[in-house]
């Protein structure tokens, strides 16, 4: 299998199979525009992207690299959130810092399924749960006035436990 | 219409506390029922009074049945999608309410299930107050039981008896909740039996006083304000990345998230976060303030999908009101409206789409009888694809004039509806104006003859789907199935439930031409022999349910042999006991 080099914000060289990086559309568009071919020895800068992430990314890429093709029908996509393959749940176990970091990096780099995955896992966390509950998950600092506070909360009491 | 006293209570007196035990008194509304409006048999009235079929299992015509069961009806061609954020854990397919003479603080709850049981999932209870008038406004639900679908088949009566939640206020209303699609056949309820207490005197309404202090009390103390020392890493996400992730968040999740902070509430109400909503998950919570509310804060000027289907309980005209307002002010983009099983009046809100919503492609008015004619409204329309009005009051005048401003229409359901005095002119209408039908449902629509079925088959040759059980006055010897399948070659499902008339010539024909067949129902024929149904079953090849049931000629032999050389052929054939 052809090799290429990523090269990560912090310099940090990855020595990659194609195949697996060109999970992200936006490196299979920069190989493709640029012209650039397996022999070259010149690593493609990745100014985004950290190490640390960028080394969890292409795990992740390495893990899925068989995957069909994400359906191209938004309309017919379901957007459930409990889907999520046994792989990406115990992936996504990470600091909500990586979660975060995660996200912008599948955006960036433009991996549908790593995105879909890590927001779904987000989606998740928000679940269920009570605003102040949301607060505490996400160290959330509740700026409403108490004019704003009392509004937002008349307009959706509907679903309060009564 | 009164309520049909039936069943007496029998009161334990203890202390100051009595023990009442009381089967359901009436049948307040539902969302589908097997039997015909007129009828007393399948129909979901049966509920109320004792057990009179339990202990015996079996199909009994004075049981309480539902129009569907099993996974078939969404393998059909008029199978309707669920909106793509419907929440996944919303199982519900039909529900019925029944009442309960003597309000009772429900301790246990009995529910007699006599044919394919384990059918409920669900449990509710309210006070509904007993004003002649209807009109109770936003009613308060509590869910007495829940449980996820049951996979497994039994077959035999049960006494059905869940572990219900306690709470402390008395309910005269109880709303069962139905669940069919892991059943081989129909499920058939016989009655459902109340057993609560009652305080002696006003202890009750006392408590309840008390608990609804403490509640306020409770939201009082609620932590103010908290410090955390962590990071916010929502503030590291561009605009469109968090939208990304509310996306996937049900609907009351995103309520929920709103209160949390002004980020999460501008995202919340961001109107492209909602192009569809789907209310039928949380009817037991929806209020008219709701409504109200989405429309104020304008969380959904941009909808296309609405659906408030079972919300709203009775005559609740302030609801119909809010519905209506929702509507014009947030309707422009609306392709989708759905308000099945419900009771308020939906004058205003007809007006209303008809008004603003000249996009709407689909019109779901399903078991929703409180129309005073507005339904020729629903001719201003003219880009129906599909429209829903099963167990509605709709009339010939209107309905045509639907029809002829429709030439799109695919889909049309008309089962059970009592209010169409000419079937065969309807029939007549739709085939000079929808070329493109492909489905129609004409469940019991009596007046409907082989002259209807006749202007169909030359006109509609694109039909998948036709059900034509218990138009009981098709003539087969006229040769219209004959007709009918020879035009319409394309039929997927064909239900001729009921038509004693159906012989071998036509189960001939449907053989030698219905290549795409999947679905057929000749339940009740008397002409047709095992030889043609045998040849059906050889020659179709895609064929995967079939219901042979109550036809004199077939035998539970024929049935049995038919089951092992056509595995792949789902064959029914029900039985009395």
């Amino acid at each position: 299998m052809p090799n290429i080099k990523l090269q990560s914000s912090d310099g940090e060289v990855f020595d990659v199979d194609v195949d697996v990086a060109k999970q992200s559309i936006t490196i299979k568009t920069m190989l493709e525009d640029l012209g650039m071919d397996e022999d070259d020895d010149e690593a493609i800068p990745l100014p985004n992207v950290n190490s640390a992430i960028l080394g969890k990314v292409l795990e992740w890429c390495q893990f899925h690299k068989d995957d069909p093709p994400p359906p191209e029908d938004e309309e017919n996509r379901e957007k459930r959130t409990d889907d999520l393959c046994g792989f990406d749940i115990d992936f996504l176990k990470v600091d909500q810092g990586t979660l975060f970091e995660l996200i912008l990096a599948a955006n960036y780099l433009d991996i549908k399924g790593l995105l879909d995955a890590s927001c779904k896992t987000v989606a998740n966390m928000i679940k269920g749960k009570t605003p102040e509950e949301i607060r505490k998950t996400f160290n959330i600092k509740n700026d409403f006035t108490p004019a704003e506070e009392e509004q937002v909360r008349k307009e959706n009491s509907w679903c309060e436990e009564k | 219409m009164l309520p049909r006293i039936v069943a007496k209570a029998t009161v334990k007196w203890e202390k100051k506390r009595a023990t009442i035990n009381q089967f359901a008194c009436e049948v307040k509304s539902f969302s589908s029922q097997y039997g015909s409006e007129k009828s007393l048999a399948y129909v979901a009235s049966n509920l109320a009074g004792h057990p009179t079929v339990y202990p015996n299992y079996g199909d009994v015509t004075h049981a309480c049945v539902f129009r569907t069961y099993g996974p078939w009806w969404d393998m059909a061609p008029s199978a309707v999608k669920k909106f793509s954020n419907s929440p996944a854990d919303f199982h519900g397919q039909d529900f019925i309410d029944i009442g309960i003479e003597n309000a009772v603080v429900p301790q246990k709850i009995l529910i007699y299930e006599t044919f394919h049981p384990q059918s409920i999932i669900q449990i509710f209870g309210a006070m509904i107050p007993y004003d002649t008038s209807g009109n109770c406004g936003d009613v308060r639900w509590y869910e007495l039981w829940s449980a996820d679908p049951e996979q497994e088949s039994r077959f035999k009566a049960i006494v059905f008896e869940p572990e219900i939640k306690k709470i402390s206020v008395a309910v005269n209303t109880i709303r069962l909740i139905v669940y069919s699609k892991h059943l081989e056949y129909y499920t058939e309820l016989d009655a459902v039996e109340v057993i609560g207490t009652i305080e002696d005197g006003t202890d009750l309404d006392e408590e309840y006083m008390k608990r609804l202090q403490q509640l306020d009390l409770n939201k009082e103390t609620e932590p103010e304000e908290v410090e955390y020392s962590g990071r916010n890493y929502f503030e590291t996400l561009p605009h469109e990345l968090i939208s990304l992730i509310f996306s996937k968040l049900d609907f009351i999740d995103v309520c929920r998230a709103a209160r949390t902070c002004t980020l999460f509430r501008d995202h919340c109400y961001d109107p492209l976060l909602l192009p569809e909503l789907d209310l039928q998950p949380y009817w037991n919570k929806v209020t008219t303030q709701l409504l109200d509310s989405l429309r104020e804060t304008s969380r959904v000027s941009q909808l296309q999908k609405l659906s408030v289907s079972w919300c709203a309980y009775g005559n609740n005209i302030g609801f119909a009101k809010a519905l209506a307002k929702l509507i014009s002010e947030c309707g422009n983009e609306l392709q989708v409206v759905r308000i099945e099983g419900c009771s308020f009046p939906l004058d205003d809100t007809l007006l209303q789409i008809a008004a603003n919503c000249e996009h709407i492609q689909e019109l779901n008015l399903s078991s929703s009888q409180n129309v005073n004619k507005s339904y020729m409204c629903i001719s201003h329309l003219n880009c129906l694809t599909r429209l829903d009005l099963y167990r509605s009051c709709i009339d010939d005048t209107s309905l045509i004039e639907i029809i002829q401003a429709n030439p799109g229409l695919e889909h049309l359901n008309l089962g059970n509806v009592q209010t169409v005095k000419d079937f065969d002119g309807i029939a007549s209408a739709l085939g000079k104006n929808c070329k493109h039908l492909k489905s129609l449902n004409l469940w019991r629509a009596k007046s409907f003859t082989a002259e209807g079925l006749d202007s169909l088959s030359q006109n509609c040759q694109q039909l998948e789907e036709l059900d034509l059980g218990w138009c009981s006055n098709i003539q087969a010897q006229s040769n219209c199935f004959v007709t009918l399948v020879q035009s319409c070659q394309k039929l997927k499902k064909l239900f001729l439930t009921s038509i004693r008339t159906t012989r071998d010539a036509d189960i001939h024909a449907v053989a030698s031409v219905c290549k795409d067949l999947e679905q057929f129902d000749i339940l009740g024929t008397n002409c047709v022999s095992p030889s043609s149904v045998q040849k059906l079953l050889s020659l179709c090849g895609k064929l995967h349910f079939l219901d042979v049931s109550f036809c004199s000629q077939i035998s539970d032999e024929d049935v049995q042999l038919w089951r092992s050389t056509h595995r792949h052929v789902n064959i029914k054939k029900s039985h009395t006991t």
